[in-house]
């Protein structure tokens, strides 16, 4: 309670383009922890992180009561876009883009910040589209940070039509191998590795085309929905591809945890996905918490969470990690953020403070 | 029942541990050549079979079994053939092949290999006139197609007469709404697509700007390069599939080789099936004689045929009680008149013939593919069953 206090108050005074932040625990979101560490926040930007920082004076420093890390990356998102995500007209949506659909103003995108969430890959819902259009990474802030980073192909059962062509697993892979004989516009920026691939896969099956179909074109990006490729983890560490994993719920499938735990010890690169069949921003910690639970390392998941998601994402060099020169994205966390109990104090995108958990008593620890 | 689950695991993981010789000790070894060997020790090697001997004891690692036939051969299981395993936008999709389709994950595939059936023919659902090329395959072994995959000398073109192909069609009164608003919508217009798609590929030969994908196969079937299995279960189907080879002989076209699928009815004509030369698969027997697409299965005259010269095969068609596998058939098969060789034959080097694949699979003999059924008794027998079975030579159900 006095920490939130501190944080506020001084928040009030400061004037918000330059402070610091003082954390006893610092993850950097690449899997390491700096103890007893500085972040130093100017113009939106990390200029520095370190435990000895030389500060100027004036520059105000924050005491955070808890642990900070990058603010969370979602792999996959549609907060807010609702039907507005996915275009049925043609079952070929190659140049339809999706950050014509994001409307930062809407309440579920306001559930990403309190969720931790400050980037997110906005990308189609799964309907019936072969190829659903073009992701756009962006801020809950409203800030757009690629307009055109990843093309969704579905080559699941969603993918596959109804009434119309391809309506067979043949017919999808007919149509998609026809278009990628002469590509151009998404297509062609995908073949020329300008453009990551967001490719969705359910059952191993459609996992083992999808990876040898990703192959044959050198394409890079990530699977989503694929609950359980880490049952072809070998298979998906050498295509180069990785998994959004999740979302993951209270009773998930002990298969899919066991899959997502096979594919983080193959070395498969990893992030987290917010949708499902809805968006579900808490669902991001949870599935975290759930992987750990079932054998991940904590930083693993953490990593998935921040600087892993980011270079899926093909933004790396911009947010995921509390490294200088990177988006002063930070969350701060009354205790791990892997730990499904911690709570969200602050966020912060660009370096403003745009979430401040309500201030609450401290729930007091049963007496034995 | 732990062992054979923790070794299919072990299958299935592509496990380097997977036991690759066995000793087969059985009372009888029905050889599938018409000779039956008593006490015979079968030696497995490398997915082949080693060494027969009969008039041997049971060596003390043998696996111990009443008999052993060749590992049977369904040539129309339909496992898990949904919607996604044919292309419906259009009605003749020759050019396309179901193996994109077959989830070599489903356990339906290992439920399969462990009734005693080690290849299978899997084709398209038939919602089409012409719904594409079948895949030969083996039931168990690693997930991954091409490494189960039969290269066949002849492979098999897999279409529909009846009413399946026009199921969901409808007329379009007005603008079409979807792909379903087209021909056929009866038996007649399944006919007409059927000759419009040879006529097509033979014009396109005399005219290239005619071309369109899958004339080739379509050619390739007038050559009889590639082997044609229709389904068509009423005697009038069988008819429209019969006659339409005869029209594509009469016409120089060419000469289709005729494989029918479901032929429920084929024992009402068996004269035009003798003159067209067709081999036939049946579907399971039922205890009415009801099939599908009203056609009235009668057991005894179907199975008649086989003395009459006619290429009979068995099948389960994707039925899914127990009753309905393929064990089970070759035993009511015999029950309506069958003899135990002709029953075997039924289903093991029958389909393998119509395969082209009879010098790997269908008998048990020195140098063929270790594909084995273990029995507990006189195979087929209603109180036999199967006990033990290897898919080149990796024992995938364990009779211990």
């Amino acid at each position: 309670m006095l920490s939130t206090l501190t944080l506020a108050g001084v928040l009030a005074l400061a004037p918000a383009h330059e402070f610091a932040l003082h954390s006893g625990r610092i993850h950097l979101g690449d899997g390491s922890v700096l103890e007893d560490a500085t972040v130093h926040v100017a113009s939106g930007k990390i200029v520095a992180v370190g435990t000895d920082l030389d500060l100027a004076d004036g520059i105000p420093v924050i005491e955070c009561e808890g642990e900070l890390s990058p603010g969370l990356i979602g792999l996959r998102d549609s907060s807010g876009a609702g039907a507005e995500a996915q275009d049925n007209t043609r079952v070929v949506m190659a140049e339809a883009e999706l950050r014509f659909a994001f409307n930062p103003d809407h309440s579920q995108v306001h559930r990403l910040v309190e969720n931790g969430v400050t980037s997110v890959v906005f990308a189609p819902r799964s309907g019936s589209n072969l190829i659903g259009g073009i992701a756009a990474v962006v801020k809950p802030s409203g800030r757009i940070l690629v307009p055109r980073a990843l093309l969704h192909i579905d080559v699941s059962a969603s993918g596959a039509a109804k009434g119309r062509y391809p309506t067979s697993t043949a017919g999808q892979y007919q149509e998609l191998e026809r278009l990628f004989s002469a590509p151009e516009g998404s297509i062609e920026e995908l073949v020329q590795g300008r453009m990551g691939v967001l490719l969705e896969a359910e059952t191993r099956h459609e996992v083992q085309l999808a990876l040898d179909f990703a192959m044959r074109h050198h394409l890079r990006g990530y699977l989503v929905h694929a609950k359980r490729a880490g049952d072809l983890a070998a298979a998906v560490k050498a295509s180069g591809l990785g998994v959004a994993l999740g979302p993951f719920l209270p009773g998930e499938d002990p298969r899919h945890l066991a899959s997502a735990v096979a594919l983080a010890e193959a070395g498969v690169p990893l992030g987290f996905a917010v949708d499902g069949s809805r968006p579900l921003p808490s669902a991001l910690r949870w599935s975290a918490a759930a992987c750990v639970r079932a054998g991940m390392k904590r930083a693993a998941a953490l990593r998935a969470l921040t600087g892993g998601a980011a270079e899926l994402a093909g933004i790396a060099d911009r947010v995921g990690m509390i490294r200088p020169g990177l988006d002063a994205d930070l969350c701060l966390w009354s205790g791990a953020p892997t730990d499904p109990s911690s709570r969200l104090l602050a966020v912060y995108i660009d370096g403003e403070n745009v979430y401040q958990a309500p201030v609450k008593e401290t729930v007091e620890e049963d007496e034995e | 029942m732990m062992l054979p689950l923790l070794l299919c695991a072990a299958l299935a993981a592509g496990g380097d541990t997977v036991q690759d010789s066995w000793t087969i000790h059985a009372e009888r070894v029905y050889t599938g050549t018409g000779e039956v060997l008593k006490n015979a020790l079968i030696t497995v090697q490398d997915g082949e079979i080693q060494s027969i001997r009969p008039g041997r004891s049971a060596t003390e690692d043998a696996l111990q079994v009443k008999a052993v036939t060749a590992g049977m051969i369904d040539l129309s299981p339909r496992v898990k053939m949904d919607t996604r395993s044919v292309e419906q936008a259009r009605e003749v999709e020759p050019e396309l092949s179901v193996a994109p389709a077959l989830d070599l994950f489903d356990p339906a595939w290992e439920r399969l290999a462990e009734s005693g059936v080690t290849t299978v023919l899997a084709a398209p659902l038939d919602r089409n006139v012409i719904g594409g090329m079948t895949v030969a395959l083996r039931t168990a072994g690693p997930t991954d197609l091409a490494a189960r995959q039969w290269s066949l000398p002849r492979p098999i073109l897999r279409g529909s007469m009846g009413s399946a192909p026009s199921y969901g069609n409808h007329p379009a009164f007005g603008r079409p709404t979807d792909c379903f608003s087209r021909r056929p919508t009866t038996r007649m217009g399944v006919e007409w697509e059927w000759r419009k798609a040879f006529f097509d590929a033979v014009q396109a030969t005399e005219d290239p700007s005619k071309e369109f994908a899958g004339a080739e196969e379509l050619r390739r079937a007038l050559a009889g390069e590639v082997q044609l299995m229709i389904q068509a279960w009423a005697t009038q189907d069988i008819r429209t599939a019969i006659y339409l080879k005869e029209e594509m002989a009469r016409e120089g076209f060419g000469n289709l080789d005729l494989i029918l699928d479901a032929a429920a009815e084929a024992w009402r004509e068996p004269e035009i099936l003798l003159r067209s030369g067709a081999a036939i698969v049946l579907p399971p027997f039922s205890a009415d004689g009801r099939t599908e697409d009203n056609a009235f299965m009668a057991w005894h005259r179907d199975v008649d045929l086989v003395n009459q010269g006619v290429r009979l095969c068995l099948s389960s068609h994707g039925a899914v009680p127990a009753a309905a596998r393929l064990d089970r058939q070759a035993g009511l098969a015999m029950r309506a008149g069958l003899t135990f060789d002709q029953a075997l034959a039924a289903v093991t080097t029958t389909p393998a013939e119509l395969l082209g694949l009879t010098d790997e699979i269908g008998t048990v003999e020195v140098g063929k593919d270790a594909d084995l059924c273990l029995w507990s008794g006189r195979p087929f027998e209603a109180t036999s069953r199967v006990v033990g079975v290897l898919v080149r030579g990796e024992l995938v159900r364990d009779p211990r």
